[in-house]
């Protein structure tokens, strides 16, 4: 926007700017849903930058121009240099809102619908009304501080509010609503001056000596002495696609046909921001029918067409049209950045992603694998085991979701996934040949032993009804662990083969001398 | 198994390879647990093989000595690229090649690590025996992370199968079987012998979880967590003879079993072989060590008393010098003497504290200052034949200087044989429960609250104690989780943690430092540290000599050069103080003793109009009996009903008497419970001396108990009743916290003196040099400037014209022959004002007079706008006719550079005048606070009176005439918040208004019930009952209110 518009958008008559503070808003999100646990995020000031960026696109409906950065201008007398100095809010919106309350049935029903909006996100709206950015911002804040302000009347009032009433107010503000930096607030406060008319009262060279031009320049500001101008917060698009068909058609090849042009459309935007695709949305949309909604998930960014195409055909052959398509429209929803793997996909794969190693183009295989499995069977149907480090067999692997590991890890990167146990690898201690068995018995079924002794190796055994002659054995192998999880195991395991053959993994339970039988070498 | 089939059967082992929890976070058990584990166990011998260090050697040595087992002395080595390796020393060059080795590994890596090549472990390993653990990398299970050709490295710098073994170390693996054929096709491959050896965490299961938990906190895991090689299952301790026997004793293993006892014979160096020889250069050219210092204790006899060495004393010259002759400890004097001698030639303060008050020659040679001849001193205590330790002789020094004492020794003796004492920080409450907690995985802020309720509670440390405070911060102790956090907890505290320096213990040798211990990196750079601790160095009677630094010695050095500035005549020195002044004695029975050393702290202070010392003497127990030791001990009030007359004293026998006749009977000091244990139980010295030993020992695992059986069967032999036997153990325990020998109480009650003294005849010069000394002692500038006032002495403010950075002292006239003089405050005082830049601006000052204006003192002094600023806000700017904010107005227009200024000149005069408001005079006085930390305008409590009076709130000066047990009120500012470990969770605070201070007395349930309050509101009103007992009156409080949210 060129400065001359901004400032005859300033100068309009009624124009005013309404800062909205954002308040506190609990984050109540608990995953776990604990209920007496209290959980303590870090500080993220990224996400909550992002969340009031967010907050700023949900206000587009009361303003045109909305956000939360401002930069100094010209003096309103338009003399002096255009200055940039730059002011952003971390916790708080501003809204030109000159000229739209009319629409909305004046101030108050205006504030009483932004009050609604927040009010859903469970935050709670605090404002000030005033005809410059600088004296709605120190309303906002301080409104109720002022000395002889009572409560919050002139904030739904603030049009009402007389001019001379509303600079009376804000002259007898705190220094502290005049955006300054601490360090100064803290040399005025030693000073005494504490109140905006305090300071207004100095002469302006010699503030300047002492705490440079930003005194001078946010009195101007607040009073509208100089100009501010409001940057207005972009919307960031989506790449996305959409095609109007000639003639409404159930043709499946056509429709996938647009769909392949589409995604070829899009496929440069993303090659060239060096994005892959991670979620791609669908919409098939029918005459008076629910539009057909079909979404793909990628477990690596990917710009490659033909698998995207892949994955589309194998759930559009699935999905029942609901009548004849008459608008196709793409949506990548979200993406990351090409070559981010997720670490956690073929490496965590356990035994069976060894050969894959460091080789990327297996990896992609990998990864494209697991896109048409869970293409075919459903995201929730992929499942793969994963070791664990935990000297317990039956806890030493785990079975997780391929997508829910997938995806957690693809967002942020983070291949750590949260848990800790499951580290990467077996255990040290156990890398030998045929030290564990590809079978194992969950629970542990209980085992008819007999031994050479209270503590020597087994003789013979009997499963079931089944009596097995031990002919060779090899251990004991003692594993003791899990005392902090409240009862600690015990167990002197065997590898045993019998008589037929059959080689079992059996242990002893201590100190209890109770036999099981917990996997089999097949 | 009976003794017969046991000495049938019987096969010879010895463990080679055995971790202590000197391999910290690793090792789960104490040396002494190891060593008294494998004698009970019937090993032939045990090798303490900590990982790179020698830390707990001592430790193990003394303990095998003690039990009756062979050790031998080795460390396991990790090379950077080959794989561990144990080595053991076999004769004392080999340990000193070893101690090398490990120095050299250690001061290439930072503190706590270790790093050398495989080729510098070649460089040391001559004369080394070692052994290398087989591991699965090297049976080709799993990766290696080292050279291909370490092993054959190894086998080929340590002369062949001679000198190089391989040790195999399974432990109910996956596939032993298996394991152990490889083992034995490596040793064949290579040529080696094979060993069996146990790889030992702990010495016993028990240990185990304790294992994993060290490990999880070394790795900051969680014991739920995947700890990287975590084993498997807990069998890495010592292993019965039996199951060696049935699993190694017969077959293919059988030698390698065997082998271990013979390589135990080859071992028989023994930490004694220490022959420790003290440095030599001391002594003239032709003259024996001995003769000079001979010669030195008589001059020194002789200028001590110019009128004629008193014949008891000349006597005990006598004695002690045959002794130390007898001893050879000529050498170790003459250390000490040049140490004195050097800081007496630079005029810095010192004094001999400890048990080496208690020498005469000592005191002759300038090292100590008790005079024998006026103290009864026990020359056995520092010194003695049944001993064979050196003597322990600590000096402190003036805090500021003695930096130049240390340069001095390490320039003396050369970096590589001088070198500073290690301490081994051990697990306490605190740290315990913080690690455990973590490692068990329980969350930070319940960890936090438990962590926080047992801060410095020593004693509180036994299991329902732990328990009750893990409740009150919401931990069930009977849970799962509760009783295993507990147990260890318990089992973790003493365990050590890491090494650090001492503060000022050092060690100086004749030979290379590095070959008597291994040296690391301190955390200070430049700095390096001996991996023994001074029970280590005592142990084996290393010469160490403590160098510790005492700021009251610093203020005294300060009082006795201002005083000889201000008063013709002799100058003062420790030993010319007036002796045994009443006035004095009249100031300390009032507890008038703010700023005195010792006896200025809350406890002291009320036990000092109860036991009215009237005598240097007296000193000597006030300083001794306010101390954990006799107050756990419950001989506080004994000592002082007898004192007073209220209650008889008896003895149950002469030779009772005759220890405890100067106590009235009760045991006040180390060196009377020794001699209690001699007396009256039947112990040698020596071992009168192990029980000493153990006093000091903290949580050093059942060493006191041993004691306790033989102290009390020993009494009841005497004919002395079980009650009394039970008291005296007690006593004695109590003094393992913390309790005094006499002697060391002596040296310390002459500094109590002395500061006395100063402070009754020089007050206003004893306020400035404390000041000046800061930080030390128990009270803040602003309650010692406060205490000079109330006594009549004038206090100047700070004035960029008239103070220095140091305080000073001025008179009306210019002249301080009438010593008079008021206290100027210095520039030091100014909280964030440098050092360098108060000095620059008194230089300019001192140039050219006094500075005109702000501008004139910046343009001269050349300081910078921020420090101006500090400046103005301190008010020190008053001369110039500035008020405070003026001040600051004119030093802020200093900010922006003169570029950014085009109205530069228009600066001061001509900018006309401030438009400032005056400051209100409270905030006058914060920010008189803020800025320096006191006022002299007023007290802060003083602008609220008016309001105070309307709560009923008395002034601190009014307490005085209020009735005991009456109910009062009253307000001030938090001082002090005192919680010693001896007081029963009682919380000691002192308050303080504009009239004084007022003590007061809070218990732990009142204290909690206003946590938040009690701890972080710097000014309260409290509400309680007024206790009277002879002059001393405290507040004991039951209701506490934060002033500020009461006032507003």
């Amino acid at each position: 926007m060129a400065i001359t518009e901004a400032d005859a958008l300033l100068r309009r008559g009624a124009s005013a700017g309404s800062s909205g503070g954002s308040g506190s808003k609990p984050r109540s999100k608990n995953p776990r849903g604990d209920r007496f646990a209290c959980r303590y995020d870090p500080a993220d000031p990224e996400s909550d930058r992002l969340e009031l960026l967010r907050m700023a696109e949900r206000c587009e409906a009361f303003s045109p121009q909305i956000g939360c950065a401002t930069v100094a201008a010209r003096a309103r007398d338009g003399s002096g240099p255009i200055e940039f100095t730059e002011f952003t809010l971390t916790d708080g919106l501003l809204c030109e809102i000159g000229g739209v309350s009319r629409w909305m049935g004046g101030d108050s029903a205006l504030l009483r619908e932004v009050e609604r909006v927040l009010g859903a996100e469970s935050y709670q709206a605090r404002w000030g009304i005033a005809p410059t950015l600088g004296a709605a911002w120190a309303l906002a804040r301080y409104g109720d501080d002022a000395p002889e302000c009572s409560g919050s009347k002139y904030k739904y009032s603030g049009s009402e509010l007389g001019e001379r009433e509303l600079w009376d107010r804000v002259r007898r503000m705190p220094v502290s609503a005049l955006r300054l930096t601490p360090a100064i607030e803290e040399s005025l406060k030693a000073l005494g001056l504490l109140w905006i008319e305090q300071l207004a009262a100095v002469p302006r060279d010699a503030l300047a000596v002492r705490f440079g031009g930003l005194p001078g320049l946010r009195l101007d500001q607040l009073l509208g002495d100089r100009d501010e101008l409001l940057i207005a917060h972009q919307r960031k698009s989506r790449p996305t696609g959409e095609q109007c068909l000639e003639y409404p058609t159930a043709s499946r090849p056509i429709i996938e046909g647009w769909v392949r042009r589409l995604l070829e459309r899009i496929a440069p935007t993303l090659e060239s921001a060096g994005l892959g695709a991670l979620e791609i949305i669908c919409r098939f949309e029918c005459a008076e029918r629910e539009p057909l909604w079909l979404r793909i998930g990628l477990f690596e960014p990917t710009g490659r067409i033909e698998h995207w195409m892949e994955l589309v055909r194998m759930q559009f052959e699935q999905a029942v049209l609901p009548g004849a398509v008459h608008r196709v429209g793409i949506e990548i929803t979200r993406t990351a950045k090409m070559g981010q793997r997720q670490a956690s996909l073929p490496r965590g794969a356990g035994g069976f992603s060894e050969g894959f190693g460091d080789d990327p183009d297996r990896d992609r295989e990998m990864a494209e694998l697991m896109d048409r499995l869970s293409g075919r069977l459903g995201r929730d149907a992929v499942w793969w085991p994963q070791p664990v480090r935990d000297a317990q067999p039956e806890l030493a692997y785990e079975t997780v979701l391929v997508a829910a590991s997938a995806s957690a890890s693809a967002a942020s990167g983070d291949s750590r996934g949260g848990t800790r146990r499951r580290e990467s690898g077996l255990a040290a201690h156990c890398r030998g040949p045929l030290q564990r068995p590809l079978v194992l018995h969950t629970p542990p079924k209980p085992l008819e032993v007999l031994a050479k002794s209270v503590e020597g190796p087994p003789r013979r055994c009997a499963a079931g009804t089944r009596p097995f002659e031990i002919v060779r054995w090899w251990g004991p192998e003692r594993i003791e662990t899990g005392w902090w999880r409240g009862v600690s195991v015990r167990r002197d395991y065997y590898r045993v083969e019998t008589g037929t053959g059959h080689r079992f993994w059996i242990f002893r339970r201590l100190p209890h001398e109770h036999w099981f039988l917990h996997g089999a070498f097949e | 198994m009976t003794d017969a089939t046991r000495s049938a059967g019987r096969i010879a082992y010895a463990e080679l390879h055995c971790l202590s929890n000197f391999t910290f976070l690793e090792g789960a058990s104490h040396p002494e647990e190891l060593v008294l584990r494998a004698k009970a166990l019937d090993y032939a011998a045990l090798a303490v093989t900590d990982r790179n260090t020698l830390a707990g050697a001592v430790r193990a040595h003394q303990a095998a000595k003690d039990a009756g087992l062979r050790l031998i002395i080795g460390a396991e080595i990790t090379p950077d690229d080959g794989p561990p390796i144990v080595v053991w020393a076999p004769t004392r060059a080999a340990y000193g090649r070893l101690a090398r080795m490990i120095t050299v590994g250690r001061r290439q890596a930072p503190k706590g690590r270790f790093s050398l090549s495989l080729e510098q472990f070649a460089e040391h390993a001559d004369g080394l025996l070692a052994g290398v653990p087989v591991s699965l990398a090297m049976t080709g299970e799993a990766p290696a992370r080292w050279r291909s050709d370490a092993l054959a490295v190894y086998a080929d710098v340590l002369g062949g199968g001679d000198r190089c073994s391989l040790l195999a170390e399974s432990h109910w693996g996956p596939d032993d079987a298996r394991y152990l054929a490889r083992c034995g096709a490596l040793a064949d491959r290579y040529g080696l012998p094979l060993m069996i050896a146990g790889g030992v965490l702990y010495h016993a299961p028990s240990r185990w979880p304790l294992q994993e938990t060290l490990t999880a906190i070394r790795l900051g895991l969680t014991v739920g967590d995947a700890i990287p090689d975590r084993w498997i299952n807990a069998r890495r301790f010592l292993l019965p003879l039996d199951e060696l026997q049935t699993r190694f004793g017969s077959g293919p293993y059988a030698d390698a079993l065997r082998r271990t006892r013979e390589l135990a014979e080859r071992c028989p160096f023994s930490l004694d072989e220490l022959r420790y020889e003290y440095p030599e250069e001391l002594a003239p050219e032709g003259r024996s060590p001995l003769e000079y210092l001979d010669e030195l204790a008589w001059r020194g006899a002789r200028s001590r008393y110019p009128e004629g060495i008193p014949d008891s004393v000349a006597e005990r010259i006598r004695h002690e010098m045959a002794l130390i002759g007898e001893l050879r400890y000529e050498a170790y004097f003459l250390t000490v003497w040049d140490l004195v001698r050097f800081a007496r030639g630079r005029d810095i303060l010192c004094q001999g504290r400890g048990s080496a008050a208690n020498s005469a020659v000592c005191y002759c040679l300038g090292i100590t200052s008790v005079d024998p001849a006026k103290a009864d001193l026990l020359f056995e205590r520092f010194v003695s034949r049944e001993r064979d330790e050196a003597p322990d002789i600590d000096v402190d020094f003036e805090h500021e200087r003695r930096e130049e004492v240390l340069q001095y020794i390490y320039e003396k003796y050369g970096r590589d044989r001088a070198g500073m004492t290690g301490v081994v920080i051990t697990y306490r409450p605190r740290s315990a429960i913080r690690d455990v907690g973590k490692a068990l995985g329980l969350s930070p802020d319940r960890v936090d609250a438990i962590a926080k309720n047992v801060e410095g509670f020593h004693h509180e440390t036994s299991q329902t104690k732990l328990a009750e405070r893990c409740m009150q911060a919401g931990l069930d102790p009977d849970s799962h989780t509760g009783r295993r956090f507990l147990h260890l907890v318990d089992e973790i505290l003493g365990f050590p943690r890491h090494l650090s320096q001492h503060v000022g213990g050092m060690v100086m040798t004749r030979g290379p430092l590095c070959e008597l211990a291994p040296i690391e990196n301190a955390a200070m750079p430049g700095r390096t540290v001996i991996e023994w601790d001074k029970d280590d160095l005592d142990t084996l009677g290393i010469l160490k000599v403590d160098c510790l630094s005492l700021g009251m010695l610093t203020a005294i050095h300060g009082c006795f050069d201002r005083i000889a500035e201000g008063v013709p005549g002799p100058r003062w020195t420790l030993a010319n103080i007036p002796a045994e002044d009443p006035e004095v004695y009249d100031m300390i029975c009032r507890a008038d003793t703010m700023g005195v050393f010792q006896i200025e702290s809350r406890a002291q202070m009320s036990m000092l109009p109860r036991l009215k010392p009237r005598s240097f003497y007296d000193l000597v127990i006030e300083v001794a009996i306010v101390r954990p030791g006799p107050i756990q001990g419950q001989m506080v009030h004994p000592y002082l009903r007898r004192r007073a007359g209220e209650e008889p004293v008896s003895y149950p026998n002469d030779a009772i008497r005759q220890v405890l006749e100067k106590t009235l009977g009760v045991p006040l000091f180390q060196e009377q419970a020794m001699r209690l244990a001699v007396v009256a139980a039947g112990f040698t010295p020596g071992q009168a001396d192990q029980l000493r030993r153990a006093m000091g020992a903290w949580r050093r695992p059942g060493v006191i108990d041993r004691f306790r059986r033989k102290l009390i069967d020993g009494m009841a032999v005497r004919g002395l009743t079980a009650e009394f036997a039970e008291r005296v153990f007690e006593q004695i325990r109590g003094f393992g916290e913390y309790g005094f020998p006499e002697s060391h109480a002596a040296s310390f009650a002459l500094l109590v003196y002395v500061s006395a003294w100063l402070k009754r005849r020089y007050p206003v010069v004893f306020v400035c040099a404390l000041i000046n000394s800061q930080p030390m002692g128990f009270y803040a500038p602003s309650q010692l400037v406060r205490d000079l006032r109330s006594h009549g002495g004038r206090v100047l403010p700070i004035d960029v014209n008239a103070s220095d950075w140091d305080c000073g002292l001025e008179t009306e006239s210019g002249d301080v022959r009438g010593f008079e003089p008021a206290l100027r405050l210095g520039l030091r005082l100014i909280v964030g004002l440098p050092r360098a830049a108060a000095l620059a601006l008194v230089e300019a000052r001192r140039d050219a007079g006094p500075f005109r204006s702000l501008d004139d003192l910046q343009r001269r002094s050349g300081l910078g706008p921020a420090l101006l600023e500090r400046l103005a806000k301190a008010d020190a700017c008053a001369s110039f006719g500035h008020t405070r904010r003026e001040a600051l107005w004119q030093a802020m227009a200093r900010r922006e550079s003169p570029d950014a200024r085009p109205l530069f000149a228009r600066l001061d005069d001509e900018e006309g005048p401030t438009p400032l408001p005056p400051m209100p005079a409270l905030d006058e006085v914060l920010a008189d606070y803020r800025s320096t930390n006191l006022s002299l305008k007023s007290h802060p409590i003083a602008f609220y009176r008016e309001a105070l009076e309307r709560l009923d709130a008395m002034r601190a000066s009014d307490l005085a005439a209020v009735e005991h047990e009456s109910p009062v009120s009253i307000a001030g500012l938090v001082l002090l918040r005192q919680r010693p470990g001896t007081a029963k969770g009682i919380t000691f605070v002192t308050l303080e208004d504009e009239t004084g201070i007022a003590n007061l007395v809070i218990r732990q349930a009142v204290w909690e019930r206003h946590d938040r309050i009690s701890r972080q509101s710097p000014a309260w009103i409290v509400h309680g009952k007024l206790e009277r007992k002879g002059d001393v009156i405290h507040v004991v409080v039951n209701r506490i209110e934060d002033m500020a949210s009461r006032l507003s």
